[in-house]
């Protein structure tokens, strides 16, 4: 099965999943954060681009509404930045998807990077990337952090 | 876009999309290519196996042709079909292990002992069905084409089955002894032990004696060729399918599942036989009992070497030796080992002195010398002055 078939399985669901990024608005808005369509379609066609680059699938749901309900009531991001800064930590989020060797759900991941995002790393997505995240995976693929509670304790 | 099995990529995607939520357990909404691709190959084999079953009905006109499974159906009935299946090839892995004796053959041994109960351990139907794990090293006398994950450990273990059955009739010391007339390592070879019983008792049919000696003689391997000579292969066949057929009845009670199953070798048989004979070198094709004694390896046993300190201490006093008749006597005296020579010769001795030393040897002392010199040579090309020495003597 070659990778243009996983590209073709991915190009379905397209609409339903602009409107489900849009509706995260309903949401949002109390942060003060609004997407417009074309923002939708920007982070959507990201989102495609970050899985082919890192070689995921995706099916049925997105991570993206996740992402955005996980982010939006971060001190460090605003309307002016909140494109752009979404798109960047879907970007992170599939790369470590694959760094920490599919041993971290979403979940978790994802609450990994809002607790840095908003705590050590003070908004900056750099530090995120190549310290905090880059840290905590090499622990992760090193099993220090998988299936030895007990030894931390 | 069609897949397979009539059904398409928009039938298959929601199958595959839920098989990724259950691997997941829904913690996770994406998964690398690698897994897709794994998940998938699951899907289809589980697919494939429901479809092949629906076209075999199809033709007898049970089901309607119109009528086609959905995918999500027909993935379900394949994987309870397949898991059914794993049931079965336990069975008969169980009664194989009952009875089965690997003739000294490690090969078979590790496939069948060691190997087989990791497959059951570890082989995952609902995410990685087309996986077996197993490289099934031991060759059958009739190998399962094309197959995949449980399907093929079930078809090896089946013919597995079908060898052992046929093995277990005869004498396993008998066996053994035609096995170590085939070559002194058997144990070491990956071959099938079941071909070589065969085709010796088929040569013992063709001679009117029991195939319970399974052995043959020259004597016997002279008639074999004459049995084979101004025969065409089609003729030739006919008169081992004959033979063949003739010990099935009478030995193997008409056993019609192992007679299906050796008869896939007969035809290969007869070219080899026809061959060998025309070769002169049936003794190769039917076997006899090894007759030859092993050859006389003579292994050299190194005597005990001296401690470090008192070694050092024989070193200096050499050293200090005026005259080589006295080192030499000294050498004769406390010298145990090959090893202790080798350092002696390397620090208390000269150019002109070595020739009187090696006339000291035995020759399997030197022998040994020159092997590990030459080995030496080979690798690191350095060699002490006592070995150049030694190296180029005539």
């Amino acid at each position: 099965m070659d990778d243009n078939m996983f590209l073709s399985m991915m190009a379905d669901g397209g609409k339903h999943l602009l409107q489900k990024v849009l509706d995260c608005t309903q949401y949002t808005e109390k942060f003060g954060l609004r997407l417009s369509q074309e923002d939708a379609s920007l982070l959507l066609e990201g989102r495609k681009n970050n899985l082919k680059e890192q070689e995921r699938i995706e099916f049925g749901e997105s991570i993206l509404p996740k992402l955005i309900f996980t982010f939006c009531d971060s001190p460090y991001i605003h309307q002016d930045n909140y494109v752009e800064t979404i798109g960047a930590l879907q970007e992170i989020f599939y790369l470590y998807k694959n760094e920490s060797l599919d041993e971290l759900t979403d979940d978790e991941l994802l609450a990994y990077m809002k607790e840095h995002f908003d705590g050590d790393c003070q908004g900056s997505l750099e530090f995120l990337e190549e310290t905090c995240l880059e840290e905590f995976c090499r622990e992760i693929r090193g099993g220090s952090l998988l299936g030895d509670d007990e030894d931390d304790e | 876009m069609k897949m397979m099995n009539d059904y398409t990529m928009e039938e298959i995607l929601p199958v595959l999309a839920e098989r990724v939520r259950k691997y997941t357990s829904n913690d996770s909404t994406s998964v690398s290519y690698d897994t897709a691709r794994q998940l998938m190959s699951s899907v289809l084999y589980c697919l494939q196996d429901c479809a092949s079953d629906e076209s075999t009905e199809n033709m007898s006109g049970l089901l309607d042709v119109n009528h086609k499974t959905p995918a999500n159906e027909a993935f379900k009935i394949g994987l309870a079909r397949r898991k059914g299946k794993i049931i079965q090839a336990k069975q008969i892995y169980q009664d194989i292990c009952q009875s089965f004796y690997a003739y000294q053959n490690n090969c078979y041994n590790d496939t069948i002992i060691k190997g087989m109960p990791a497959f059951f351990e570890w082989y995952d139907v609902e995410f990685d069905a087309t996986n077996h794990i197993l490289t099934l090293d031991y060759p059958l006398l009739y190998h399962v084409p094309e197959q995949v994950g449980i399907d093929l450990i079930y078809e090896y273990l089946l013919r597995t089955q079908l060898e052992q059955r046929f093995l277990n009739k005869f004498s396993a010391d008998t066996v053994e002894a035609i096995l170590e007339g085939y070559h002194k390592n058997h144990a070491e070879l990956t071959i099938n032990i079941c071909k070589l019983v065969l085709r010796n008792a088929i040569g013992c049919m063709l001679l009117g004696k029991s195939i319970y000696k399974l052995t043959i003689s020259d004597e016997d391997r002279e008639k074999l060729k004459e049995i084979s000579e101004n025969q065409s292969i089609r003729e030739h066949e006919k008169i081992l399918s004959s033979a063949f057929d003739r010990m099935m009845e009478e030995e193997f009670e008409g056993d019609l599942k192992l007679f299906d199953y050796l008869n896939h070798d007969i035809k290969e048989f007869a070219y080899e036989y026809k061959a060998y004979s025309q070769k002169n070198a049936l003794d190769h094709f039917f076997l006899g009992i090894r007759t030859e004694k092993p050859t006389n390896e003579t292994i050299f046993e190194d005597g005990i070497p001296m401690d470090d300190e008192a070694l050092r201490s024989l070193i200096d006093e050499l050293r200090d030796m005026r005259f080589l008749s006295d080192k030499l006597v000294l050498l004769k005296k406390q010298i145990k080992s090959l090893a202790d020579l080798k350092e002696v010769l390397k620090e208390s001795f000269f150019e002109d002195e070595y020739e009187e030393v090696f006339r000291l040897l035995s020759d399997h002392e030197m022998k040994v010398l020159q092997n590990e010199i030459a080995l030496k040579f080979e690798y690191t090309e350095n060699l002490d002055e006592w070995e150049n020495a030694l190296k180029s003597r005539k």
